[in-house]
């Protein structure tokens, strides 16, 4: 499917939806945290069930994060943005609309501290068992000493 | 209700090459249940590439993993060169598709000599390894590196592929078909292999579909998805090549994919030879990349390979994500676990081909005087040399 098709379709149910093709199989969609769980839900309704992985990238200057969910239909590649303020990082599971997230929400948890509410399993992947608890590493505060 | 028994295996265990534990729930002789714990290898390159520049950070993530290095450090470089704008000379994406495909073919000849010894069948194991040698010996032939090859570089590659090389590397290649179509043979048809594979850990199309499942073990369960054919990076879009898969959606299927797609990927590089454009391998890259962000994919011989790029006009990067194919990997794998016999955990674990440095990534913690603090490798290298009597 041609981006500019995934376009109209997403478009078409969200209109006014921020979203951008940057070049042929690339599209970017920016939501509000809220309408989170529709649109994954719209597009897992359109068949889309590859979630490749979730990124996440520390704003710190703009006391932010942004969480940023990459799946993959029909040629696309389709990142779903969202932001959510630093100081209170809460999003809600996606893995009841993509079971194959599970792996990188507690990716997220672990290495950034962005609380993943109803996640079916909270316990870290990445890091190792005596790592300290409220210490996120790919934070920006966090340095490498 | 029976009560069943929880077996630790690993993380330092015969049959796993690398860290990691699974706790196996087993009914008599029966998996009911699999837990599985990678968090012991992690090294931190996601947050040391944000203190490099971009050139740095070419090297580092050649080695995010070293049976698959050129996968790594080519996703990153066409991230960062969408980034930039460039366009990269024809030559060097048939180069880079060239040596992808090579790395491709000693990475599964790899697994199926791993395979062959998870079932205590290690002839198999001294055949592929001994073939695997001359694909090694052809990328040396080119690089001048048996498995850190860096050929990539920002706007290009940096080695050529010699016309003097064209007619050994031809020969290197008819060896090898030869070669891979006997295995593709064994695999089909030896008994030792099949009474092993067949059957074995089941992972429907449905579930491998839901679970994000990537590569060889997604196409092992009838999905037809391949980065190469679907987002066609590289010189991808000018080869001919068919995207392998079964139905039959377990061990075995997952090994002839691998297997079929050695011969396939001869075949793309027998093209490579014959179509080769000419002209230069690599254009000029400025050493600061403006802000933008671009997200990467690469189908690696463990399956989607995925780097997320966001720079900040600097000359090193805001943040770069990279998603390992084994890590998609192992929700699956706790599933297919569910049900095989205790005896073929092994091979089971193995059919996914896992690769843990790149699944786990870190930084460094000193422990040695009871006290928690991050070491620097700069002061590793003194205490090294401090031992050594090294100045």
């Amino acid at each position: 499917m041609r981006s500019e098709e995934v376009r109209g379709l997403i478009e078409g149910r969200f209109p006014g939806i921020a979203i951008r093709v940057p070049r042929e199989r690339r599209v970017m969609v920016h939501i509000p945290l809220e309408r989170l769980i529709e649109v994954l839900g719209f597009l897992r309704d359109q068949g889309v069930t590859h979630l490749s992985t979730i990124s996440v990238v520390d704003r710190i200057e703009e006391k932010l994060f942004e969480v940023l969910y990459h799946l993959y239909w029909e040629n696309n590649e389709i990142t779903v943005r969202v932001e959510i303020p630093r100081e209170n990082p809460v999003i809600p599971t996606v893995t009841p609309v993509l079971p194959g997230a599970l792996t990188y929400e507690r990716e997220i948890q672990g290495m950034f501290g962005v609380m993943v509410k109803d996640i079916p399993d909270p316990r870290r992947i990445i890091l190792p068992d005596d790592w300290p608890l409220d210490v996120y590493p790919l934070r920006k505060d966090y340095m490498v000493q | 209700m029976k009560e069943s028994i929880v077996i630790p295996i690993g993380p330092q265990h015969p049959c796993f090459k690398e860290p990691m534990r699974l706790d196996i729930s087993v009914d008599g002789e029966r998996v009911v249940d699999a837990d599985i714990i990678i968090s012991f290898n992690h090294r931190g390159v996601e947050k040391a590439t944000e203190a490099r520049t971009y050139i740095q950070n070419l090297y580092l993530m050649e080695r995010v993993c070293g049976i698959c290095s050129h996968s790594h450090a080519t996703c990153y470089c066409q991230g960062v060169e969408e980034i930039l704008g460039l366009e990269i000379p024809e030559r060097a994406r048939y180069i880079r598709s060239f040596i992808g495909e090579l790395e491709r073919i000693q990475s599964h000849l790899f697994w199926i000599g791993i395979a062959g010894h998870e079932i205590g069948w290690d002839t198999l194991l001294m055949y592929t390894w001994k073939d695997r040698e001359r694909v090694n010996d052809m990328l040396e032939q080119i690089s001048g590196n048996r498995i850190h090859y860096a050929m990539n570089t920002i706007g290009g590659v940096r080695r050529d592929i010699r016309e003097e090389d064209r007619e050994s590397l031809k020969r290197g290649l008819e060896f090898l078909e030869e070669r891979a179509a006997y295995y593709v043979h064994v695999i089909t048809e030896e008994e030792t292999f099949l009474k092993r594979t067949r059957g074995i850990a089941n992972l429907p199309t449905e579930l491998a579909k839901q679970l994000c499942a990537v590569g060889p073990t997604l196409r092992g369960s009838n999905v037809k998805m391949d980065v190469r054919a679907d987002d066609p990076y590289a010189a991808y879009e000018d080869l001919d090549f068919s995207v392998v898969t079964t139905d039959t959606c377990d061990v075995w299927g997952r090994g002839f994919v691998k297997a079929s797609e050695i011969l396939q990927s001869i075949r793309m590089c027998n093209q490579v030879l014959e179509e080769l454009p000419g002209g230069d391998i690599r254009v000029k890259a400025p050493a600061k990349v403006p802000a933008g962000e671009a997200v990467s994919r690469y189908e690696a011989p463990r399956g989607e390979l995925i780097h997320y790029i966001k720079s900040n006009g600097s000359n090193m990067p805001e943040r770069i994500k990279i998603r390992a194919p084994t890590l998609a990997n192992w929700l699956v794998m706790s599933e297919m676990l569910k049900g095989v016999y205790l005896a073929d955990v092994a091979i089971v674990t193995d059919a996914i081909d896992p690769c843990l440095c790149c699944s786990a990534r870190v930084t460094i913690t000193d422990r040695s005087r009871g006290e928690r603090r991050v070491t620097t490798l700069d002061a590793l290298r003194r205490r090294r040399d401090g031992r050594t009597g090294v100045a």
